[in-house]
């Protein structure tokens, strides 16, 4: 949706320069954090699995950009010949992202330094400021957030949507960037890359960044292997699956050992309690929790 | 309308083995995201079986083989281990689908695989309209409607069943009986692992004949939203997939019908419909109360 909203900007507002192209990237994040705010209107208020809500939006939104690209009256490139394919007009140069090593052939565009920016926002965020630290609260014990006058459902709506802009920025660097229409598909599979670095990285965005360059070099590494022996680029996403289960089956080792992670003790009934024993999420990540 | 039932019903199928597999695994307290890529798994699998020796009753027995092994390995990582159950399901997801694309890439004798014909059960598929939609039905369906019976049987009358979703509401008065928790929960993934692979292999060899890189698209999770919508009960369960295949047919029937919708507005009604579906059933009331939820014994 980023990806969408940020060209449909840049194609339509009638003029192109950096002023455009601030204002297409602006776009993108709006529609990014709309796209994940209605997950975190679905999780906060009607208890929706986020896990399930959000994979669902992604099949809806990869078919809205499919409509969008298709339909002439909405932002196909005008029909020239038969073979003319369902993407957009093409982005005006001055309403790119620049490159930042224009002399060379280096893919490499502004938004590498977008990225490591938004590392320090998110770092500093979370660690510093009384959002990030209702954030975490939030994340390790829901109930504790409650009683301290969080406003509990508006605060998950807001972190979706935060985390849906930075999406959305990605999906805008992604069209204004490196291909310069929107296309159907545009993303191949990046947003899921993108759970997978968060959930090796453990949460840290610096972590992330690190992991990420991992994840990126898996990539271009699996281009090249079936480029040049032929060994299909999807064993690249064995790997990382591997990696993740891996990270996810160590994860036990480090946690403290002996705490009650069980409600054995005579629970309520219906009552889920914090799982203070998984340590590499926040702990109550998706647990939906009874608020009776 | 004939047409239109029965097709939805195909398209129910593979979606309500998983579902119907992951309500037991829910019910156990173990929430497995991982019905994605069990699906292809089970679907490669099953074509591959298949396609080598020619017959589909091999290939559909490979196919709940390799979802049991998946999943109890899962359910090991989940239990034993006390890995995140949603990280774990998303590393399966990727795994299941780089994985059989590249086997599917490499091995191309599994795009085509022997089919399930439509078996005609006399005198029943005589009946007008129910006949056609519920009685010409391939030996899947039959299989589907004898698995949920039996989940449903297990579940409600023998002892196995009542640990299991005790293990899914009260694990540590499971553990006062003297029964693992844990091996109640891997044995309750390993059924949900079967009825998966059962649930891929009817997708390639009950429909599609063949495995095609992720022919799954999705239905993992549609499956999963079916499970909380039929409320944790394989009854309803499987009538929440029925809803979501109808959407799923409606959109070829639209058509025929004269109503003219761009093909990718069609492609997203059904996720469109789980998304509401799932915004209108409230969650808690009914879920197992240890979901997610790793069982540790107190220090004793």
């Amino acid at each position: 949706m980023g990806g969408l909203c940020a060209a449909a900007l840049a194609l339509n507002i009638g003029f192109d320069g950096t002023f455009a192209l601030v204002l297409a990237l602006i776009a993108g994040m709006a529609g990014g954090a709309t796209w994940a705010a209605i997950a975190g209107w679905m999780r906060g208020w009607l208890e929706v699995n986020e896990v399930i809500s959000t994979l669902l939006l992604n099949f809806v939104a990869i078919s809205v950009v499919s409509l969008m690209v298709q339909e002439p009256s909405l932002l196909r490139e005008p029909i020239t010949s038969t073979v003319s394919l369902p993407q957009s007009e093409f982005i005006a140069e001055a309403t790119r992202i620049p490159k930042l090593f224009p002399s060379t052939s280096s893919p490499a565009h502004l938004g590498v330094v977008f990225a490591l920016i938004a590392a320090v926002i998110v770092a500093v965020m979370i660690r510093r400021t009384v959002l990030g630290f209702r954030i975490r609260m939030l994340g390790s014990n829901r109930r504790m957030a409650e009683r301290t006058g969080v406003r509990v459902p508006w605060l998950i709506l807001g972190t979706m949507a935060l985390s849906g802009a930075f999406g959305g920025l990605a999906g805008g660097g992604l069209v204004l960037g490196e291909q310069y229409r929107l296309k159907e598909q545009f993303s191949p599979g990046f947003g899921f890359d993108g759970i997978a670095v968060a959930l090796v990285a453990r949460d840290s965005p610096a972590g992330s960044i690190l992991v990420a360059i991992f994840f990126g070099a898996l990539r271009s590494g699996g281009a090249l292997l079936e480029a040049r022996v032929q060994i299909p680029q999807a064993l690249v996403l064995v790997v990382q699956g591997t990696v993740i289960v891996a990270v996810a089956g160590l994860a036990h080792r480090r946690r403290s050992r002996g705490r009650r992670a069980d409600q054995s003790a005579p629970s309520q009934p219906g009552v889920v309690e914090d799982d203070p024993s998984l340590g590499v999420v926040p702990a109550s990540i998706n647990t939906v929790e009874d608020t009776r | 309308m004939t047409d239109l039932f029965a097709s939805a019903i195909r398209l129910t199928v593979p979606v309500a083995y998983a579902a119907v597999g992951e309500t037991v695994a829910e019910r156990s307290g173990l929430l497995n995201v991982g019905l994605e890529g069990g699906l292809l798994l089970g679907a490669l699998g099953g074509a591959w079986a298949a396609s080598a020796t020619g017959s589909v009753l091999i290939g559909f027995g490979a196919a709940a083989l390799v979802g049991m092994l998946v999943f109890a390995a899962v359910g090991l990582l989940c239990t034993v281990l006390r890995a995140d159950q949603i990280v774990v399901g998303i590393g399966l997801n990727l795994i299941g689908l780089g994985g059989t694309a590249f086997i599917a890439a490499t091995v191309p004798e599994v795009g085509r695989a022997p089919g399930l014909d439509p078996i005609s059960i006399p005198g029943l598929s005589e009946i007008p309209f129910f006949g056609e939609v519920l009685f010409e039905q391939n030996a899947a369906f039959f299989g589907l409607i004898l698995s949920v019976v039996l989940v449903t049987y297990i579940l409600r009358h023998t002892a196995w069943g009542l640990w299991v979703r005790a293990a899914g509401e009260t694990p540590s008065a499971v553990d006062a009986a003297g029964v693992s928790v844990n091996r109640v929960r891997v044995q309750a993934m390993a059924l949900c692992g079967a009825l998966v692979g059962l649930g891929g292999a009817a997708l390639s060899i009950g429909d599609l004949r063949g495995f095609t890189e992720n022919l799954v698209a999705g239905r993992g999770f549609i499956a999963l939203a079916a499970v909380i919508f039929g409320r944790w009960k394989p009854g309803l369960v499987l009538g929440a997939c029925f809803v979501f295949g109808l959407t799923d047919a409606l959109r070829f029937q639209f058509p025929d019908w004269g109503i003219n919708l761009p093909a990718s507005v069609l492609v997203m009604l059904p996720y469109i419909v789980t998304l509401v579906a799932l915004a209108l059933v409230r969650k808690g009331d009914r879920a197992p109360a240890a979901l997610t939820i790793p069982f540790v014994r107190v220090n004793r």
